[in-house]
């Protein structure tokens, strides 16, 4: 984990043109430049760094039937590289990029945040209209 | 915005060489790089820029260009592109793939993947809801849009509306519902429009394809022109953003070869309505110059002119296309002449007819017209048709383009009610129909084209023109067919063709159905592919008596293809087969001693095996019980090839390729006894087919050779490429051989060698007796007139250019799939094409191929974006329309880079006004059409004159001519300039950057070590892994079957008895943003789209799994969802090792096989998945 801080630590706060990195409380936020902003928690698992960020809430999936939500998360799966739309261990929708510690590099590393950020936040968009980070 | 960074001319010429393949487009590949740079750094500095070369130049290629120049350097890039209509939306999805293809010479996994396919895909969208949906499934896909879907047509009921509201209330549910009120139409589509602006993500360039349509603006164009800016998000204080909404596009390219018709404020609004007013205000000012609004212009505009240099001279387009004003259609500079007195006499009659209705009332009107009308809106200008309705009582528009004017009764045309009436009055008096001089002059010159073999376009204003003028045609076409199948024929051959022909006179005037009725036919297809059989037409001979099979009691061309050629029982249906052993080996191969001989086998044993194997193949495909014909050859085809295909050597390579790109790999069980009645090897193995044939007849090695290498020398690394030219050659050649003109003279072969048209008690020939009699007759036509010979030939000769207009997918389409995909395109052919109210795209594609539809006539349908150049050279306004640059991009679309005119011209070196574009005008002197063509020859120079540098321009146009002064000028029509034109928006030179060090994102290098990387990680991966890797290398990527135990992948040795098995694919793709990944595909199964349970089940399943993630594929022919589980991860040569390649397998097929056994209770071997797999192999 302590390489990996250190990378982010390399990053240029301004990611992508517009879009600003930041860390709160140990959490990735990046704010893109509509002003909308997503949070991508870490944790490694094995010998692999996990990337997950929130995009519905329990409560909010529990009002999705399971086959508008297959209609929603899977065809996106196949279209989006890296993102796995899934639903985690509690029940929320949320997305989610795992790479191995060994190999992960600054510009995987910036990629990863770019994706993840980004798939997120436009589908809680499309699907709440909200930003609710 | 992401900010750009001028690119320079040598960065690009590394990456795109715009020539390609293409002779033709060698010329102007300096002009499209240099074109293509300096749009991306006008972008760069600007925001916007506008491309106007001149028609046919390749706007869409040096646009694609841009793109890819933006993208390879941006690799994020979302592009927006809007076209007029839906074949153009088609349109830009082929050249995106060609450009791809041929054009962009780098890999560089931005643009280009390691399969040469573009690596973003082009999403065509049918509706602005589709587009909704398309971009909230993946909004990193560029799509394209047609401004039709704009115009938001909704009926008074308000069930329409209503679904339009759930349907995207379905995508964003938290739209509110309230703010779409029903009763406000105006508003309900402005809401609408905000709410599509609010799912649009945002694009960093929007493409606007025919911009000049928009050329009215925001707030003075139509309604589809204000629903499209508010849908990009122009601000509109009285029309609020949703929640989130706002500009969408950052970037702004537009495209249209006649930007403007008389005035530059027209430009100006089209730049206003994207939001780029602010760049040049001189073009709203009145008191800005001509010359100064030019050079505000020529900042962010490139117009280049077409040109050919012949000699040492550079002729522009108006210099190599030969205009007809004088009105005739035979004689260059020479009137339209009427034939006798009688049609003088009509002529007089008519036009005295028609200056009545303009000067007085109108017969059932009751108005007056002052002595006005609508250019090109009389439809006295193009036909007498009898059967005009009286009393008007459809809403189908009388002419196209009916928005030049609001007036019902000039949308019907004024003299229709008064010109039918006289017609009706003739039609009494004389029993025959009102002569229409034009109309028949223009006919017959037609004919004769078509006899020649030279392709016309003819627009026309009026939509009935296009079938009367068209039968017209045809019928003279039929007499001379039919002058042609009985010559040379036996006495009582010729007396039954004639009488035939008879029967089709009586059917095409009456519209009966004419057939025997007594006899009885059984349409025998038991297995066939379900494609209904083409029911031919009455519109020609051709389609009654060469299409549809009739109960006509004798071997009409019909029935001997559905009767001979298509039945596979019948010996004939072999003849458009090829016999692959014989390609692959010569003669000796194709015999069973040959075949033995090279197996090293015993004949008599190979025989016996084949029998049995052939006889498994036939067994896999077919229940019944007798052995047709094409059945058993086709087996032992495919028995001979897996035999040779079994032996390491290199014809054995060659046919593991073969059998690979046939299909000719699955598992067959073989262990079945071949029935007694099952035909031998001996007799069926070194059948003839045409092709077969054809490989030994002198057309085989001439005009018609099909293989650029010999197979048998090809190497097996360039034997793919061989062998699929081989293939998709061939089978367009057969299409073209059953299905248009040299199918007539297959036909006559056929029945020459009969000596009759009785269907019954006749030796049929052979196949080898047929084709080479076939082939005989062919090399006997001459070279220069219309024939089967010229038709195949030109199929050859041109194949490539083929490929790219009309087949781009055949380059990559299985070949099992490749026959169905060329003949939906060569089915129902016609010798005279006619279109209106919406295009016909196989009529489309077939006039710009060799043969059918030598004629194409159409209404405006066709006037935009359909390149129709490839083997047409005359074009002809029979109709006129009003506007200057409706003519020119009617022109264009025959005088187009690589057109015949071109190629013509170029292969000559010399100017020949014969070989020039011949544009054609046809119309009566000293009629009211006269008027109306002088105006539009004044307003088209003028046109020209204001794009272009030291020609003075007059004032802006309307659409009604007026009779009353017009008629009383004396100007005399003028010919066009015949002086070099030349251009005030050529490229600004300092656009142009000139570098020492070029540079690109991805070097070429860089992609062969990723290639060359991922073979190497392959290969090491089979000693981690058991793995079994599918025989025949897909170009894409690798298919495979691995082994898993619960939990865990079977690492490489011997595999234990419980594992199972596990297919997956393995390929590199895009991130789309710069990243390449290493992805594995496996298939799990399928799940009904609306099972909760079994969807609830996976759900629960994924949190479980080891890092994969659940994919689907919608079938919605089947409502089921396709599922894989699929892991990608990061691919650098420098990064990714063994290692995680073997974490990724494995995670994968773990994955895969959870959900199969715990959901689905199946384990499938890769037979099962492997023609799917493929296809996820082969996309973005």
């Amino acid at each position: 984990m302590d390489s990996l801080r250190g990378m982010l630590r390399q990053l240029p706060e301004e990611l992508d043109p517009g879009t600003r990195l930041s860390i709160e409380d140990g959490v990735v936020v990046l704010t893109f430049p509509s002003e909308r902003a997503q949070k991508i928690r870490l944790v490694t698992r094995d010998d692999h760094y996990v990337f997950t960020s929130r995009i519905l809430g329990r409560r909010r999936v529990k009002m999705i039937s399971w086959s508008a939500l297959a209609r929603i998360v899977w065809p996106r799966n196949r279209r989006t590289p890296l993102v796995t739309f899934m639903l985690d261990k509690s029940g929320r929708l949320v997305g989610r990029i795992e790479h191995p510690r060994a190999t992960l590099d600054p510009a995987e590393l910036r990629a990863i945040l770019l994706h993840l950020a980004r798939e997120c936040d436009r589908l809680e968009y499309l699907v709440t209209g909200r930003d609710e980070h | 915005m992401i900010p750009l960074d001028r690119v320079g001319l040598q960065t690009a010429e590394r990456l795109i060489d715009f020539g390609g393949k293409s002779a033709a487009a060698q010329a102007f590949a300096k002009d499209q790089l240099e074109g293509a740079v300096a749009l991306h750094n006008m972008l760069a500095d600007k925001g916007f820029a506008y491309l106007a070369d001149e028609v046919g130049m390749g706007k869409t290629y040096i646009a694609l260009g841009v793109v890819s120049l933006l993208r390879h350097f941006h690799p994020g890039l979302r592009v927006l592109y809007v076209v007029p209509r839906s074949n153009i939306q088609e349109k830009w999805r082929k050249e995106a793939r060609n450009f791809v293809a041929n054009n962009w010479r780098v890999p560089d996994l931005r643009v280009k993947s390691l399969q040469n396919s573009p690596v973003v895909d082009l999403v065509s969208c049918d509706s602005l809801a589709h587009l909704v949906t398309e971009v909230h499934a993946n909004a990193h896909r560029d799509f394209v849009l047609r401004m039709s879907s704009f115009s938001l047509a909704l009926r008074k009921d308000n069930t329409g509306w209503k679904n339009k509201r759930r349907e995207l209330r379905r995508l964003l549910p938290w739209l509110p519902h309230g703010q779409f009120d029903l009763r406000d139409k105006d508003r309900f589509k402005e809401t609408y429009a905000r709410a599509i602006n609010a799912a649009l993500p945002q694009f960093d360039l929007l493409v606007v394809d025919e911009a000049h349509n928009l050329r009215h603006g925001y707030a003075g164009g139509s309604a589809r022109n204000r629903l499209l800016a508010l849908a990009l998000g122009r601000e509109d204080p009285d029309v609020p953003y949703f929640r989130g909404g706002g500009p969408r596009v950052d970037r702004v390219l537009t495209l249209s070869a006649t930007p403007l018709e008389g005035d530059y404020r027209e430009l100006w609004n089209q730049l206003e309505l994207l939001g780029k007013g602010a760049l040049a205000p001189e073009l709203i000012d009145g008191e800005s110059r001509r010359g100064a609004q030019q050079e505000r212009t020529r900042s962010f505009m490139v117009r280049r002119l077409t040109g050919l240099q012949l000699g040492d001279k550079r002729f522009t387009k108006n210099m190599y296309r030969r205009e007809w004003r004088r009105g005739g259609v035979d004689e260059h500079g020479a009137s339209l002449r009427t034939a006798d007195d009688r049609e003088r006499l009509v002529v007089a009659l008519v036009q005295k007819k028609v200056s009545d209705v303009l000067a007085d009332l109108g017969r059932q009107s009751g108005r007056t017209f002052g002595r006005r009308f609508q250019m090109g809106m009389l439809a006295s200008f193009e036909s007498f048709l009898e059967t005009a309705k009286l009393v008007s009582d459809d809403d189908d528009p009388k002419f196209d383009q009916a928005d030049q004017t609001a007036d019902e009764l000039e949308r019907d045309g004024v003299d229709a009610v008064s010109i039918a009436h006289l017609a009706q009055s003739y039609r009494e008096r004389f029993q025959e129909a009102l002569p229409h001089p034009k109309m028949n002059a223009v006919a017959q010159s037609l004919a004769t084209a078509l006899r020649r073999g030279e392709k016309t376009l003819v627009f026309v204003r009026r939509v009935a023109s296009v079938r009367e003028l068209a039968d017209k045609v045809a019928q003279s076409y039929d007499d001379w067919l039919v002058s042609r199948l009985v010559a040379d024929v036996e006495p009582a051959v010729q007396a039954e063709i004639e009488r035939q022909f008879l029967r089709y006179r009586r059917a095409s005037s009456t519209g009966a159905v004419d057939v025997d009725e007594d006899e009885q036919e059984v349409v025998a297809d038991p297995e066939g592919d379900g494609t209904p059989p083409d029911a031919g037409g009455n519109d020609s001979f051709f389609a009654w008596f060469f299409r549809g099979e009739r109960k006509l009691k004798v071997a009409s061309g019909g029935w001997f293809r559905r009767r001979r050629l298509t039945d596979e029982k019948e010996a004939l249906s072999i003849v458009l087969d090829e016999n692959y052993v014989d390609w692959l080996g010569g003669e000796e191969l194709a015999s069973l001693t040959g075949l033995a001989s090279r197996l090293g086998v015993d004949s008599a044993r190979l025989e016996a095996d084949l029998r049995v194997q052939a006889h498994a193949i036939f067994r896999s495909g077919s229940r019944q019980k007798r052995f047709p014909r094409r059945r058993v050859f086709r087996a032992y085809q495919e028995a001979a090839i897996r035999r040779l295909a079994a032996v390491d050597d290199d014809l054995g390579r060659l046919a593991r390729i073969l059998a690979g790109e046939l299909g000719w790999n699955g598992a067959v069980a073989e262990d079945l006894e071949a029935p007694s009645d099952f035909p031998g090897a001996a007799d069926v193995l070194g059948l003839p087919t045409a092709f077969s044939v054809l490989r030994r007849h002198p057309l085989g090695a001439g005009v018609m050779r099909i293989d650029e290498t010999d197979p048998q020398t090809a190497r097996p690394a360039a034997f793919v490429e061989v062998l699929r030219q081989h293939e998709v050659l061939r089978e367009l050649l057969s299409a073209s051989m059953s299905l248009g003109h040299p199918f007539v003279e297959l036909w006559r072969v056929y029945v020459r060698l009969r000596g009759t048209l009785s269907r019954t008690g006749v030796d049929e020939p052979t196949v080898k007796d047929l084709a080479t009699a076939y082939f005989d007759a062919l090399q006997l036509e001459p070279e220069e007139t219309l024939g089967a010979r010229q038709e195949l030939a030109a199929l050859v000769e041109h194949f490539a250019l083929l490929l790219d207009v009309n087949f781009p997918d055949a380059r990559d389409k299985p070949l099992p799939e490749v026959p169905k995909y060329l003949q939906s395109t060569l089915s129902a052919q016609s010798p005279v094409g006619g279109m209106s109210g919406r295009i016909n795209a196989s009529m489309v594609k077939q006039f710009r191929m060799p043969g059918y539809p030598y004629v194409l006539i159409t209404t405006d349908v066709l006037q935009e974006g359909e390149d129709l150049h490839t083997f047409a050279a005359r074009v002809m306004h029979y109709g006129i329309s009003w506007t200057p640059s409706a003519m020119e991009q009617r022109t264009g679309r025959v005088d187009r880079i690589g057109s015949l005119t071109h190629r013509r011209l170029s292969a000559g070196g010399r100017p020949d006004a014969d070989k020039f574009l011949q544009v054609q005008f046809p119309y009566l002197d000293s009629t009211v059409e006269f008027v109306q063509v002088r105006e539009i020859f004044k307003r088209m120079d003028e046109f020209v004159a204001l794009l272009h540098r030291g020609l003075g321009a007059e004032e802006a146009h309307q659409s009604a001519v007026n009779l009353a002064s017009a008629i009383h000028e004396q100007t005399p029509i003028k010919l066009p300039s015949s002086e070099a034109l030349d251009s005030p928006f050529d490229v600004d030179p300092s656009l142009l950057l000139s570098e020492e060090d070029p540079h690109l994102a991805v070097p070429t290098s860089e992609t062969d070590r990723y290639t060359a990387h991922l073979d190497q990680m392959l290969t090491e991966l089979e000693g981690r892994i058991q793995i079994q890797w599918a025989q025949e290398p897909h170009r894409a990527g690798r298919l495979a079957t691995a082994w898993v135990l619960p939990r865990r992948v079977v690492k490489a040795g011997a595999v234990p008895a419980q594992a199972r098995r596990q297919p997956f694919a393995v390929r590199l793709r895009s991130d789309g943003g710069g990243l390449v990944l290493l992805q594995f595909i496996s298939p799990v199964g399928v799940v009904p789209i609306k099972d909760e349970g079994t969807i609830e089940a996976v759900f629960r399943l994924q949190a479980r799994l080891p890092a994969a993630k659940i994919c689907a594929v919608v079938d919605s022919k089947r409502d089921t969802y396709n599922l894989t589980a699929e892991v990608e991860t990061p691919f650098h040569p420098d990064t990714l090792d063994l290692d995680e390649a073997v974490s990724a397998l494995e995670r994968c097929v773990v994955a895969a096989d959870l959900v199969e056994r715990e959901i689905l209770q199946t384990d499938a071997p890769l037979s099962v998945f492997a023609s799917d797999l493929r296809k996820e192999l082969s996309r973005g």
